[in-house]
């Protein structure tokens, strides 16, 4: 599941008063090390004091003057990576997480790193699994019909014996590499696990299938480390609704994963390459494409 | 035989007395960047001392965070003019954590003819 800000947010905060001396705001982060403090005045959350305000501004300054933090109100149950997002795109320092007009908790740049970090997979940066369903659920509700391309190394096992773990790893940066450089912008690229990669995208079917040819052949022309031959499999699930996909989101894109993954072995089997899997396809609907 | 000390203090006071000045900030505050008084605790400094009368103007400038100008200057002069004059001459003393009080007089000179 998608984790929400609410997990993750700091319930443990310290409020100030926009006429608090900086010099005594100090001496509160001295003792407790937060990382941010709302502004109040009246009630009323007028701005944020980060710790680099605190440094930064004369100790006599009250914190109406100090505080330079961009702020933004969120709900606790905003998903991580939405937060993540605005972090970034508005250029924020922290989110306010409110419930019922009432301040519940912060969010800090920080303690985003941090959790997200656990979503980041370490030998080729791409993020895991979990960003997919993110982003899967906000094409949805933007209305978009959504497709997952599938993808593992053929003969990996192989490599990894024959040649060595180090060797197998610096496969799997450089093809993680290959991916993002040949991917269009609006596509999401993951680590799934072990030489799998699952890319979400916003196309129909047609699209989708050009996507993976190209990564495919990108992959095949590439000339990797000892002149290891290396090849992919790719299966495609979704892109073929015209309307909206109704529903929780989380088992639909499970069931795209799925469908995708089950096609790319297939593929694999087959030694076709790129298989297009559909809802359905233990019955044996699909269609192969040779690369 | 006994020695006697004698310890004496004595205080000097001095003092000064001269009249307020009303209001203290004059005609033009500069308040530089990492002054001890930030343009918000100024602007109601000068909101309680002198209501209505001061305006409070956030510059894009090096070390000058705002201005305080009275507001009868905005009305001889355009704003645009004032503050640039106001951080030509005040830029080049100010530094980061200065707040430096300024006088300005305008004069404005009028000559017209009229047809006898």
């Amino acid at each position: 599941m998608i984790r929400q800000v609410s997990e993750i947010m700091i319930k443990n905060f310290t409020i100030v008063n926009a006429l608090q001396s900086v010099e005594y705001i100090r001496n509160i982060y001295a003792e407790k090390e937060v990382e941010c403090f709302p502004v109040t005045e009246e009630g009323k959350i007028i701005g944020i004091l980060t710790s680099k305000d605190l440094m930064k501004s004369h100790f006599n300054r009250i914190a109406a003057d100090a505080m330079s933090g961009k702020f933004q109100c969120i709900s606790p149950s905003t998903p991580v990576w939405k937060a993540h997002e605005l972090l970034n795109e508005e250029g924020m320092d922290a989110l306010i997480v409110q419930e019922n007009h009432e301040l519940v908790g912060l969010i800090t740049k920080g303690l985003l790193k941090a959790e997200l970090g656990k979503h980041i997979d370490l030998l080729t940066d791409l993020y895991k699994s979990d960003y997919i369903y993110y982003h899967a659920a906000e094409l949805m509700e933007a209305g978009h019909e959504i497709s997952i391309i599938f993808i593992d190394i053929n003969n990996f096992g192989s490599i990894n014996k024959e040649l060595g773990h180090i060797v197998g790893d610096k496969i799997l940066k450089e093809v993680a590499l290959i991916l993002q450089k040949n991917l269009p912008q609006e596509t999401f690229l993951c680590r799934f696990g072990g030489d799998e990669f699952a890319i979400l995208t916003p196309y129909y079917i047609h699209e989708c299938k050009m996507i993976a040819e190209k990564l495919l052949k990108a992959v095949k022309a590439h000339s990797f480390p000892d002149n290891v031959p290396v090849s992919l499999s790719a299966g495609i699930a979704g892109g073929r609704r015209h309307n909206h996909r109704s529903g929780d989101t989380f088992p639909t894109v499970s069931n795209l994963l799925n469908i995708a993954s089950i096609a790319s072995t297939k593929a694999k089997k087959e030694l076709s390459n790129l298989f297009v899997g559909e809802t359905g396809f233990a019955d044996g609907i699909a269609q192969t494409y040779s690369s | 035989m006994e020695i006697q000390v004698e310890n004496k203090k004595k205080a000097e006071i001095t003092m000064r007395l001269s009249e307020f000045e009303m209001p203290p900030m004059q005609d033009v505050l500069l308040v530089g960047k990492r002054a001890p008084i930030g343009p918000e605790a100024t602007r109601r400094m000068v909101d309680i001392l002198s209501p209505e009368q001061y305006e409070i103007i956030k510059v894009d400038h090096t070390v000058i965070e705002a201005i305080v100008v009275r507001k009868s200057l905005l009305h001889m002069l355009q704003q645009e003019k004032l503050i640039d004059l106001i951080l030509e001459e005040g830029g080049k003393i100010a530094n980061e954590s200065m707040i430096i009080k300024a006088q300005i007089h305008v004069v404005l000179h009028v000559s017209k003819s009229i047809d006898l």
